[in-house]
């Protein structure tokens, strides 16, 4: 089964400008998938229509079959760009928070997880540095079993040891039936990872996808370089 | 230089004695009486007696001082205190007697009465209107012929039933302010009958205590036939609640107007528009809250109409005295 | 999940409101003591200042219980579905619904207890200060008519709590949408403008109509006037209740249509 579908699917923040246009996309199960593309060009829009945070104003999007909403909210583990949680929490709060309301939440992995980052569970996410922060939510994205991970910009704004962590553990902590869609501009570091690309251009159009591998192979250039190409200004 | 200071104070002194002494010297004049105490004189003038002032409220501050005030030896020894102020209108006497107790006596210049005692000497009357209450101060102020309409007389027994409130005298405008001079009885037949404490009954002279009053079978009293005080006096008949205040027409259109709108108008239309709402809606979330909203509205219309219509007929049935 | 929601919606309400409550019950004892004194024979200057400054504090303390919840409920509401936060609360396996009756929930609670506290602080100190209740509710009897009005009357406070609350829901959420910076401040303007054109509105209707309806009321007989007073509340406690309604459906639709987090 596919765990993603989009069909026709076109969102306008304002009326007549369109983000995306009658964009179709279909991503398998079971794939690290890295959703490439310039700003602007819907890579936001299109996770956060995934995730229900935005409606579309035409077409639909099938999460695992169903239509994107609540129900498939349960299927989906978001990390947003920017941290997310009440900086007044303390971890232990958040990680029961998670386990309240995420039936698929592991909370001994992610505790194991916060662990080996010498994270204390007792204080309070305002005390923590940026990059802890940002390591503390990927910990509760990635300790949940989930079908569908959305890793939005998940290694921009830190430092090349904590990336070389978060991909670390994105891979060895990710569920071989599901799949994970990163977008991100810093492909040279993430190409390594990627099962799947797709490079979109602007109102949803893909303009290139496949194999990370096979692509590579076939054109003697890494990711990064292809992408160059392709959106050479 | 000693001599000179001396004599310098000794002339000083002489003035002040002498200047002291003049003054003392100015004649405030004596105040003496006829033996009946009907009269009073004092510097050169005569003063008739008008009344007992007892609790009147008198404006000394125009009025002089008279330290010189000659009584009756039989009068005298009984007194030990009198207070007495006058000028050229009024005499005011007050005496505080050893047995205890006083009296305050008026005497007005003999030239300046304009009618006989018994009928007033008061120059303006202040009356109570119908309904209000001292307190209100919503008085209403009459000359004195006025008050003296048709002199009918009345038992004591029949004007007692009726509410009534006062009427204070003006009289010498700065001099005496007012106190209570008599009462205004509000007929049940709608006439306004003013009692006059000095005549009501006959025979009695200065008589207040309503006890005596109401008791006697003859009172009289004056019915006041001045249209324009009738109508600021009020009817006889009680009032209990406050006249509907008349609005202008355009303000109670204006009114309606908005009762309507807010409790009609707006309602209706929301009801409707609700309705399309629920009609078209994709989700079914939406559908449910607009027909909810819908329901609502129509539910209070309905209401509305049957709690007007209830109104209605049961202020209709009062109306016809069910 | 809607009990999960209710937990943590009431847990950040209460959070800070629940040391203003207990504070403000000694607070209370205090000021009932302090009018007591002010009350009595002789009070020494001293005394007096000692004892205006109870009441002061308590007055203060009192008012903090009062306001608290509202403030913490804009906060709570903005915080959570409109700021960073909302990435999180809007990605829950939960409803739109949920979301909102889960605000709307925990709002009541704490505006209920805040009532409720200041009730009983205002009979403690009553009470302390030397109240005489038996004189006061001298001769009252209860009858089955004060039963229903008491009912009724709770059911309008509680219809016009939830749509004050909704109604700030709403401004907060226009404000959020139609701004992408000073969320804040539009929503401000939005519910002053909102509540100022209602006033207005109030205002007029009354200084026009005060004379004559208190002519109209006062020339009825009383029981025709307890039979209009019963018979009107009705639809215009339907009319409350379409509004709540109508204002949720609102705060819905910008919740579910209008959303976007930036």
């Amino acid at each position: 089964m596919n765990v993603l579908e989009c069909k026709n699917l076109s969102k306008a923040y304002k009326k007549g400008n369109f983000v995306l246009r009658d964009m179709n996309l279909t991503i398998p199960a079971g794939k690290i998938v890295g959703l490439l593309g310039p700003n602007g060009c819907g890579k936001s829009t299109l996770i956060k229509l995934i995730c229900g945070l935005l409606q579309p104003n035409e077409g639909e999007i099938l999460v695992c079959g169903e239509p994107a909403g609540a129900d498939t909210n349960s299927l989906v583990s978001y990390l947003p760009e920017r941290p997310y949680f009440d900086s007044w929490m303390k971890v232990d709060e958040l990680l029961a928070y998670f386990a309240d309301f995420y039936a698929d939440f592991d909370l001994e992995k992610a505790r194991r997880l916060l662990a080996d980052l010498n994270i204390n569970t007792t204080a309070k996410l305002k005390t923590l540095s940026k990059g802890t922060k940002e390591k503390v939510q990927l910990v509760l994205v990635m300790s949940r079993r989930a079908k569908l991970y959305l890793l939005d910009e998940p290694i921009a704004g830190v430092d090349p040891a904590a990336r070389e962590y978060i991909l670390k553990t994105i891979v060895g902590n990710y569920n071989p039936d599901s799949t994970i869609i990163i977008t991100t501009h810093l492909i040279s570091d993430i190409e390594e990872i990627l099962d799947e690309y797709y490079f979109m251009g602007f109102s949803g159009v893909i303009r290139q996808s496949g194999s990370v591998a096979e692509a590579k192979e076939a054109s003697g250039q890494t990711l990064d370089a292809m992408f160059r190409e392709v959106y050479r200004c | 230089m000693n001599k000179k200071l001396c004599l310098f104070f000794a002339i000083v002194l002489a003035l002040l004695t002498f200047g002291a002494m003049a003054f003392a010297a100015e004649d405030t004049g004596e105040l003496t009486f006829n033996e009946s105490y009907n009269f009073a004189f004092y510097k050169g003038n005569t003063y008739i007696y008008a009344t007992e002032a007892d609790g009147w409220i008198i404006d000394s501050s125009t009025l002089d001082y008279i330290d010189s005030v000659t009584l009756f030896d039989d009068l005298y020894e009984d007194v030990k205190a009198i207070y007495a102020y006058g000028n050229d209108e009024v005499i005011v006497v007050t005496l505080s007697f050893n047995a205890g107790g006083r009296v305050t006596i008026l005497y007005i210049n003999n030239n300046d009465v304009i009618n006989s005692v018994g009928n007033g000497i008061f120059e303006t009357y202040t009356l109570i209107p119908n309904g209000r209450t001292y307190v209100e101060s919503s008085y209403i102020e009459v000359p004195r012929e006025k008050l003296f309409g048709k002199k009918i007389t009345i038992s004591g027994k029949e004007l007692v039933q009726y509410s009534s409130t006062s009427v204070s005298g003006h009289a010498f405008g700065e001099i005496i302010t007012e106190y209570d001079m008599g009462k205004l009885i509000f007929h049940e037949d709608g006439r306004v009958l003013f009692l006059n404490y000095y005549e009501c009954v006959v025979g009695a002279g200065y008589l207040n205590t309503e006890t005596e009053i109401f008791l006697r079978e003859e009172v009289i009293v004056y019915e006041i036939t001045d249209e324009e005080i009738l109508e600021q006096l009020g009817s006889g008949k009680q009032q209990t609640t406050q006249p509907v205040e008349e609005s202008e027409d355009v303000i109670v259109i204006i009114l309606i107007a908005m009762l309507a709108l807010v409790f009609v108008v707006i309602p209706l239309v929301a009801a409707i528009l609700s309705a399309v709402f629920s009609f078209k809606a994709k989700k079914p979330v939406y559908k449910k809250l607009f027909r909810t909203i819908s329901a609502l509205l129509w539910a209070s219309l309905v209401v509305m109409v049957i709690a007007v219509v209830i109104i209605i007929a049961v202020i209709g049935l009062e109306a016809l005295g069910f | 999940m809607l009990k999960k929601l209710l937990r943590y919606d009431l847990k950040f309400l209460f959070r800070y409101w629940w040391i203003a409550a207990v504070a403000s019950l000694p607070a209370s004892v205090m000021g009932g003591f302090a009018i007591k004194l002010l009350n009595s024979e002789f009070p020494t200057t001293g005394a007096i200042l000692v004892a205006v400054l109870m009441i002061l504090a308590t007055i203060l303390t009192i008012v903090a219980v009062a306001v608290m919840p509202t403030i913490m409920i804009a906060i709570r509401f903005y915080k959570n579905l409109y700021s960073d936060e909302g990435y999180l609360t809007f990605t829950l396996p939960v409803s739109r619904a949920n979301l909102l009756n889960s605000k709307i929930i925990s709002s009541f609670i704490i505006e209920m207890a805040s009532v409720l506290t200041v009730a009983i602080n205002v009979l403690l100190m009553a009470i302390i200060a030397g109240a005489n209740f038996s004189e006061i509710f001298q001769g009252y009897v209860f009858r089955v008519g004060d039963g229903i009005l008491a009912l009724a009357f709770v059911l309008l406070f509680s219809l016009l709590v939830v749509s004050s609350t909704l109604l700030m829901f709403v401004c907060i959420s226009v404000g959020a949408v139609i701004t992408k910076k000073h969320k804040v401040l539009a929503a401000i303007g939005i519910y002053y403008g909102v509540t100022g054109f209602v006033s207005g509105f109030s205002q007029l209707f009354v200084s026009l109509s005060s004379g004559l309806i208190v002519g109209i009321v006062l020339s009825m007989k009383e029981d025709v006037r307890t039979l209009v007073g019963s018979l009107m509340a009705l639809p215009i406690i339907l009319i409350i209740a379409a509004v709540v309604v109508g204002l949720y459906t609102l705060v819905h639709w910008i919740m579910d249509r209008k959303l976007n987090l930036s």
